[in-house]
């Protein structure tokens, strides 16, 4: 790993040079706008597309090493607290998979720049003349993101024992600057979706800060703050996942399956939140241009969200599934195997009405059969009244699994442990009723009404998930054990659902980025800039799905060589090195 | 024998994704196409044709259908329906046409009570009609319970855009037999549930197509039936009530006989 | 029994069962692509079951092994071998082959009626409407019996006369007219949603969703007021059903 590394820093900062160079020869540039063409062709699969995969690819590194260094850095805050080696190996661990991805993310970026100024060079002036100044922003901020992380990363002995508090600090700043990247670079995106401090001619009128501070900026920082969070988890397990699969010994199985455990606890932790920062998006978009909020969610896009819903379906019972197998390698878990068929089949059914379109494809003959062109039950489901009710009894159901899992091979020593437990129950068992309640009613009143039931039922399933925490925290403080955790002892099945995840939640970001881009329609710069090139026409869903996959194709290529690389640079000297993995087999139980 | 695990990792997650794109392209597939520029201005329009046009950028490029209706009163906005008669008591001082047109390019100017201030001012991004299309649209309006007395220099010189326009019918020799395609008429294809035609009996649903060879040419006549929604709707008739999946339900030949029995309707 | 504790058995049961249930169990059937979505995520919910622990996943996989390894298995296997390609070429052929019907198409459910609607230049408000005519109990009989003449001269065409959506012209039309005689249709709807849907027809329908592709022509210029309640009349009384009542606003 080391070996590499002055090669490694060679390239970014050849790439950075590279980039800046072209930036301070854009504003010359731009005053031979007129004489350019407006779009240039590339060779054989069209620059619309070129720009599609490159830009896709580079999010997806970027949201990677933007996202794991915020956990990683938690990770090491606890390890450093509780004096833990395992979490100091494991926060080490992540931060070495960031540190591979960076050049890479570097690279692609430059790549897009390259694309956007040759292949769209009118649409790349009029960005510069209202977003320049930030450029250079960009770049510091760049510089600043590269060279803390690189002493977080270098530093990792050298600020150790006494000086660690300074190490954590600098892993705090890494993540400030990466956080500030990532607003910069949404403040080109969102302007694109919904521009302001601009005329309608696409003068600035407004200063570069209220081009930035548009509709769906803050939003969108906020959504993709949380899902690079989830998406760095679901990256994490599956590395974990691949290298559980090719262990040769016992002692590397345990810790890649710890590692594993991490990267999905995580991932699911921050994935439960993603859906309120998803729905105040769409309420921007809605204010931003009632049009384009209408477009997305019932005009041509409409079948995106179902596509959607099944994603979050497979994410949903995936994670239950791996907690499922998990609990195998827990002595006294059998106490809670005969829960699982009854979550399981409340997660199907859940599942099942929550992918049901509102809009089904039939033939001729079905409407004939079903009298018309509606379905008397199943359009009942189709509705968000049921889709409300049954993704808040999977947010329960999922969380009753991670209860269980908690409690798996513990025995509460309190005297009060019966009321306890009672108390957790009645708490889900009221949510649910609370949950399914407002369903079922929210069939009997109008839209304005109802809109209000959902807020009703996020806040019993939150007060619900509080309320058990709290019981639960106590009653298992200092709990008798049935065992140790036998990590490494896992089914290799569940490593595959970690995969599962991972390219799920990939995939489900290509589409995201899809409906945010496709929602622009015929416009590069929404209702300012045209699109009057051959690509104008947005894709059908189709397409859009053959390119993402595609594109997730080579982004798991990619990413499989670069740790493949880093790798190498481990071989040989795994007993020398000063990060060497702490032993964890029948290590200890008391985590989580 | 055994497979290295980066080939099973593979195989599988390329089995997951196939798994989502093959579902993406199970269903129907819909495209978003940039909408197409119209231009009235130098030519001799009537208002009929104004009317017509105006009609069809209301529903279409002009988007406004999503929040208005007419004849129906909407949540998000008011009810066009005898919009062009009530324009005129707007507001005082104000003809029906400047009432109108100040509506189209400056919304906010007067707000319906009970209406939220939503409505874009159309002849800017991202609707960006060009004065023609905003001259048509006026004319619209005003033939909804008004009289159509715009002109074109009655719209404001904002919005540019202009682009030629042109076409010219061609006449086509049809093979169809006349009398399989009477019986298309009457039968298979149903048009007697809503036309009549010559002797042949029909509801007036839609429009009587006694002497239809006579109004149209034959190139409208094709592409009506193929796609009515398309072709626009003859006047003082529901629009979008035409079936649109004549071409999947008639074979070719039922097709070109049945064009042929309409061109025999003078 | 051991044979009727395998895994493998009780997953294929379930499977079947669902099937059957989806299929048959659901009035009228469900559309195929509906289905085959919800079997989809039945058969990963079946996988996740019999896989949730080691027991039972060696015990779902024991049958599978042994009919691909065992000699004595060496029929069944063959009919697998066999069977298995055929059956997948036939849904492979099922999916590509040309059918002389026109493609699926998307389709939405019943849209939400507007507040109020224009009728013959006067505001009329739909939510909350009730039929006027249904306040004279004695004038019932007169009102459904010019309610059918109407019906007669006007829907039966297409609606046709067991007003089962069976009309002359039914088969003609891509959706097909609604069938009164199921209890999915005017049953679950409120007397004023009717009285929308005759006085605006297809062209009345709002702007999402579409394409609606409905030929249902707008009746407000050829019947009057009365008319279009007299003729909700009769579709209630001929088919037995009772319109749907509005619900308590608060």
């Amino acid at each position: 790993m080391k070996r590499l590394t002055p090669r490694r820093a060679c390239v970014v900062a050849l790439v950075l040079f590279g980039a800046l160079l072209a930036l301070s020869a854009l504003p010359a540039g731009a005053q031979e706008a007129a004489k350019e063409p407006a779009y240039r062709e590339f060779p054989y699969i069209g620059s619309r597309l070129a720009v599609w995969a490159v830009a896709q690819l580079h999010l997806n590194f970027a949201a990677f090493i933007l996202g794991v260094p915020i956990f990683a850095v938690i990770i090491e805050i606890i390890g450093w607290r509780t004096s833990d080696a395992r979490y100091d190996w494991l926060s080490h661990e992540f931060v070495k998979l960031t540190f591979a991805a960076f050049s890479t993310t570097a690279l692609l970026g430059a790549l897009l720049l390259f694309l956007f100024v040759g292949y769209y060079p009118r649409f790349w002036g009029y960005m510069t003349s209202v977003f320049f100044p930030t450029y250079w922003v960009y770049a510091l901020l760049f510089f600043a993101e590269t060279f803390t992380v690189y002493l977080w990363y270098y530093g990792w002995d050298w600020l150790s024992g006494s000086r660690k508090w300074i190490h954590v600090g600098l892993g705090v700043l890494s993540n400030l600057f990466g956080t500030a990247i990532l607003f910069v670079a949404n403040s080109w995106v969102t302007f694109m979706m919904s521009p302001a401090g601009v005329n309608e001619a696409g003068a600035v009128t407004g200063g570069v800060w209220a081009a930035i501070n548009n509709f769906t900026w803050m939003p969108i920082n906020i959504h993709r703050l949380i899902a690079n969070i989830v998406f760095g988890g679901t990256i994490a397990g599956a590395y974990a996942a691949f290298r559980f699969l090719s262990a040769t010994t016992d002692e590397e199985r345990a810790r890649y399956d710890w590692m594993g455990y991490v990267g999905n606890f995580v991932a699911l932790s921050a994935f439960i939140v993603l859906p309120f920062a998803g729905y105040w998006l769409g309420r921007e978009i809605y204010a931003f241009n009632q049009t384009m909020g209408i477009t997305m969610m019932g005009g041509f896009m409409s079948w995106l969200w179902i596509i959607q819903a099944i994603l979050i379906g497979i994410l949903f019972l995936g994670s239950n599934y791996y907690l499922w197998l998990g609990m195998e390698r827990i002595p006294g878990a059998e106490r809670y195997r005969k829960y699982v068929p009854p979550m399981l089949i409340v997660l199907t059914i859940g599942f099942m009405v929550w992918a049901t379109p509102r809009s089904m494809v039939v033939t001729l003959d079905e409407a004939r059969a079903m009298g018309g062109t509606h379905h008397p039950l199943l359009g009942f489901l189709g509705v968000m009244s049921a889709k409300n009710t049954v993704v808040n009894l999977m947010i329960l159901t999922t969380f009753l699994s991670y209860i269980l899992y908690r409690r798996a091979n513990k025995v509460s020593t309190r005297p009060w442990v019966k009321t306890g437990m009672a108390l957790q129950w009645a708490a889900l068992g009221l949510a649910a009723v609370v949950v399914v309640f407002y369903g079922v009613y929210g069939y009997f009143v109008e839209s304005i009404v109802r809109i209000g039931f959902s807020v009703y039922q996020v806040l019993a399933v939150l007060a619900a998930i509080v309320l058990v925490m709290a019981i639960d925290v106590p009653m298992f403080k200092g709990a008798s054990s049935t065992g140790t955790i036998r990590w490494g002892t896992i089914a290799p099945r569940s490593q595959y659902v970690l995969i599962l995840l991972a390219v799920t939640f990939t995939w489900l970001m290509g589409l995201m980025g899809f409906a945010r881009s496709g929602i622009r329609q015929h416009w590069h710069v929404y209702g300012i800039l045209r699109d009057t090139s051959p690509d104008a026409v947005t894709p059908a869903l189709g397409y859009a799905s053959n390119v993402i996959t595609v594109v997730t194709l080579a982004f798991f290529a990619l990413v499989m060589f670069i740790f493949w690389l880093g790798g190498l640079g481990e071989k040989g000297k795994a007993g020398a090195h000063a990060h060497a993995a702490p032993v964890l087999a029948g290590g200890s139980d008391t985590d989580r | 024998m055994r497979l290295p695990v980066s080939v099973k990792v593979g195989l599988f997650s390329i089995a997951v994704m196939g798994g989502y794109s093959y579902f993406a392209n199970s269903i129907p597939q819909i495209e978003s196409r940039p909408p197409q520029e119209l231009s009235l201005e130098g030519g001799n329009v009537t208002p009929a044709q104004l009317v017509k046009a105006g009609e069809e950028i209301f529903k279409t490029k002009g988007t406004c259908e999503i929040c208005h209706r007419i004849g129906q009163k909407g949540t998000r906005a008011p009810d066009l329906a005898g919009v062009g008669g009530r324009a005129a008591k707007m507001k005082p001082g104000m003809s029906a046409t400047q009432y109108l047109v100040e509506s189209l390019v400056n919304p906010n100017a007067t707000i319906v009570e009970g209406y939220p201030p939503i409505m874009p001012a159309v002849d800017k991004p991202p609707i960006a009609l060009n004065r023609s299309e905003l001259w048509a649209l006026t004319a619209f309006l005003q033939s909804l319970g008004g009289t159509v007395e715009v002109a074109l220099a009655d719209i404001p010189a904002t919005a540019g855009g202009e682009s030629g326009a042109g076409g010219a019918a061609t006449a086509v020799a049809l093979p169809g037999d006349p009398k399989a395609g009477k019986a298309i008429f009457t039968g298979k294809g149903t048009c007697m549930a809503c036309h009549k035609a010559g002797d042949v009996p029909g509801t007036p649903v839609g429009p009587d197509l006694s002497q239809i060879a006579q109004i149209q040419t034959p190139d409208y006549i094709m592409k009506k039936i193929l796609d009515p929604k398309g072709m626009g709707t003859v006047a003082n008739f529901p629009p979008g009530v035409m079936p649109q999946d004549f071409g999947t339900r008639l074979t070719a030949k039922e097709y070109t006989d049945l064009v042929a029995f309409l061109l025999t309707l003078k | 029994m051991s044979f009727l504790r395998s895994r493998f058995l009780q997953a294929v049961v379930v499977f079947v069962g669902a099937f059957v249930v989806l299929r048959f169990g659901i009035r009228p059937p469900a559309p195929w692509s509906v289905i085959t979505l919800y079997m989809a995520i039945v058969a990963m919910a079946l996988l996740i079951f019999v896989s949730s622990d080691r027991d039972s996943w060696a015990s779902f996989v024991r049958p599978i092994w042994a009919t691909l390894t065992e000699p004595r298995y060496r029929i069944v296997r063959a009919v697998v071998v066999v069977g298995l390609p055929l059956l997948l070429g036939y849904y492979a052929y099922t999916q590509a082959a040309a059918r002389p019907q026109a493609p699926p198409e998307l389709r939405a459910v019943h849209p939400a009626p507007p507040d109020s609607i224009q009728f013959r230049g006067k505001d009329f408000n739909i939510s909350g409407a009730e039929n006027p005519l249904r306040k004279d109990p004695d004038a019932f009989a007169r009102h459904v019996a010019a309610g059918g003449a109407i019906y007669v001269r006007n829907c039966m065409f297409c609606h046709g006369d067991n007003l089962d959506g069976q009309g002359h012209f039914a088969h003609g039309f891509n959706p097909p007219p609604a069938n009164f005689q199921d209890p999915g249709t005017i049953a679950m709807l409120q007397e004023a949603y009717l009285f929308w849907r005759i006085a605006k027809g297809g062209p009345g329908l709002p702007k999402e969703s579409t394409p609606w592709n409905s030929v249902m022509p707008a009746w407000e210029d050829r019947l009057t007021e009365e008319q279009i309640w007299q003729v909700i009349m009769y579709l209630y009384a001929a088919t037995g059903q009772q319109p749907r009542r509005w619900e308590a606003t608060h």
